[in-house]
């Protein structure tokens, strides 16, 4: 291995590096497709998705299912509405995966030969979110359609299982996903550390509403509306009150525009 | 080329380069010279565009490095810090970097080659020892066959076959006529492989010039006079100690003395009327003119530090016929 050959570029012009037109945009995005899928993280935070979903939804569908019957009720259950309560757990691992993407450039230095790569900090920001997206876009509607397909037998009677709801409830998750994973990008790039990135989506999606819930006042309770993981729930069961579904998007839209505008200006300011 | 306009990096706490003003050629191996500290690797990162200059700019073939369309086939560098993720094979490394700048596949094959890691290419980054690492590093660089590279401490933890193997391909990159700016804070490795040097210390240039040209200014270089008159030479030391030069009396027949020349010290011996058996210039080694020119901007002094008019010790330096 020490000797390796010294004709260190001589071939290198027969395979042409300077006359194939690519790169840009289009290779960058190729760039970040190719460093996702070749690192095991990925690979873990899907099957975690998956494996979790396939626990909760069955879970909190049975134990709806339960109450009801205990308290006599006669409502029917939208059977991709268990899915979306279990999101609230189960999106972490799916946003891990996004988050990592980022974050872990930065924990392991890789980040300087991404720069290398792609300089212009927008460019490089824009393909990251183009790779991830529309991966928690298909990772999501799965998710939820695997949620959907194990809680059903298991909501026996109370299962309304009218697809004209379920449908877009199920792609309604992965449009929640999708701009979840954005917002954990736009985070991640203005906090680079992975535990600040962590801690950060964390506490605006669980921790915050979780805080607020506890508190009666009806302001409140508004407040708690416009947190991104309520209005993704809205979004997703695509309730009327309070602001309809678009209004849930549009909500959850501007917390995703916020944070990467954010992961934008830092990583514009710093170096890197 | 790379072409640095006074380019100056201050953090919160010091100044870490300071107005830089250089034009790095191609065609041969510029030696990127300094004590830890020196501001190299901060001077590096900015030419890459990793870091934005305080102040001035650094430009590459007239560029900033964020206006070339395609930088890889441009530019190549092997930063000092590890810049990959451990979990990720070499080849998906070098795959990934390939792509966003529209190289084609092949050349990843022939990078690995060049560098001997063909065998590995499929093995996560992270179970490479230091050397590997620094072989896919230089991978990477050369993965756009780029005219400009930038190499940061790049024999750091090779082994002595990698060492001389990375001073080969230097060389020979060089010769292709691509521009190769190489740092080190040794000399003794710049000696081997560099045709021109800068030196800073404290982000400050200090030298700019060929090796040859940095010996020469060095106050170390000496010169050497010998006669078999012990008389005559008591009465040179006298008439030198009169204008007030560095002399180090090495024997009754034998003087050194900085920081004149052989034609002044030769005139005033033969006014002297003193029979001379030796007369020429003792020239100080590239690492003591580099550690005189270092030691007042040494971050951290490890032991005591060569200060200009110690006398050199022999042995230490290349005797040169005057
Ligand atoms: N990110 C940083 N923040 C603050 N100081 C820094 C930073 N990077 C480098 N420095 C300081 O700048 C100086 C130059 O460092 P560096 O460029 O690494 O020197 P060299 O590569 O020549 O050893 C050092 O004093 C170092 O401590
Ligand atoms: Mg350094």
């Amino acid at each position: 291995m020490s000797s390796a050959t010294m004709n260190t570029t001589a071939s290198s012009t027969a395979s042409g590096t300077s006359s194939h037109g690519r790169g840009q945009t289009i290779g960058a995005i190729a760039s970040e497709w190719t460093k996702l899928w070749s690192v095991k993280a990925t690979w873990w935070c899907l099957a975690g998705s998956f494996a979790l979903m396939a626990v909760f939804a069955p879970a909190l569908g049975t134990s709806i299912a339960n109450s009801y019957r205990s308290d006599g009720d006669n409502t029917d259950i939208p059977i991709a509405h268990p899915p979306v309560l279990a999101i609230n757990m189960v999106q972490f691992a799916v946003i891990a995966l996004a988050m990592l993407a980022i974050t872990a450039e930065y924990s392991t230095g890789s980040i300087r030969s991404t720069l290398q790569c792609v300089p212009q900090r927008g460019r490089m920001l824009f393909s990251k979110i183009a790779v991830i997206a529309p991966v928690m876009f298909v990772a999501g509607t799965l998710i939820a359609a695997v949620g959907t397909a194990t809680t059903t037998p298991l909501l026996f009677e109370y299962a309304d299982t009218n697809l004209g709801k379920a449908v877009p409830t199920i792609l309604a998750t992965g449009a929640y996903i999708a701009l979840m994973g954005i917002f954990a990008i736009g985070v991640g790039a203005a906090m680079r550390s992975a535990v600040g990135t962590l801690t950060t989506v964390f506490m605006v999606l669980a921790g915050l509403p979780g805080a607020l819930a506890l508190s009666s006042s009806d302001f409140t309770k508004k407040i708690l509306d416009y947190l991104p993981s309520i209005a993704g729930q809205h979004l997703m069961d695509g309730d009327a009150e309070p602001y309809g579904r678009m209004g849930a998007l549009l909500v959850v839209l501007i917390w995703t525009g916020a944070a990467v505008v954010a992961g934008y200006v830092v990583l514009h300011k710093r170096d890197a | 080329m790379i072409t640095l306009r006074g380019v100056t990096k201050r953090y919160d706490t010091a100044v870490a380069v300071d107005h830089l003003d250089l034009e790095i050629a191609s065609g041969k191996v510029t030696g990127f010279l300094g004590p830890n500290g020196a501001g190299k690797s901060t001077t590096m990162r900015m030419i890459m565009g990793l870091d934005r200059p305080t102040a001035g700019e650094a430009l590459i073939n007239g560029k900033r490095y964020a206006d070339l369309t395609h930088p890889l086939r441009e530019v190549g560098a092997l930063l000092e810090a590890k810049a990959l993720h451990p979990g990720r094979s070499a080849y998906s490394h070098l795959l990934a970097m390939a792509r966003s700048n529209g190289i084609p596949r092949k050349r990843v094959e022939e990078v690995l080659e060049t560098v001997g890691l063909e065998k590995v290419a499929k093995k996560k980054a992270g179970s490479f020892s230091l050397g590997m690492g620094q072989r896919l590093g230089i991978a990477s660089a050369l993965l756009g066959d780029p005219q400009t590279l930038l190499f940061d401490e790049p024999v750091n933890g090779l082994d002595p076959d990698g060492v001389r193997w990375v001073r080969e391909l230097m060389r020979s990159l060089a010769e292709e006529g691509r521009t190769v700016f190489v740092s080190s804070h040794l000399m003794s490795e710049m000696q081997l492989t560099a045709d021109h040097l800068v030196v800073i210390g404290k982000g400050k240039l200090l030298a700019n010039d060929t090796i040859d040209q940095v010996i020469a200014r060095s106050s170390l270089t000496a010169v050497r006079v010998r006669t078999p008159d012990s008389r005559g030479m008591d009465d040179l030391v006298a008439r030198l100690d009169e204008l007030s030069l560095e002399i180090q009396r090495d024997s009754e027949h034998e003087i050194l003395v900085s920081g004149s020349s052989v034609e002044a010290i030769g005139d005033i011996a033969f006014q002297m009327n003193l029979r001379l058996h030796e007369l020429r210039v003792v020239e100080a080694s590239l690492e003591q003119a580099y550690m005189e020119m270092t030691a007042s901007s040494i971050e951290y002094k490890s032991s005591k530090p060569v200060t200009a008019g110690v006398a050199p010790q022999q042995g230490q330096q290349q005797e040169v016929e005057a």
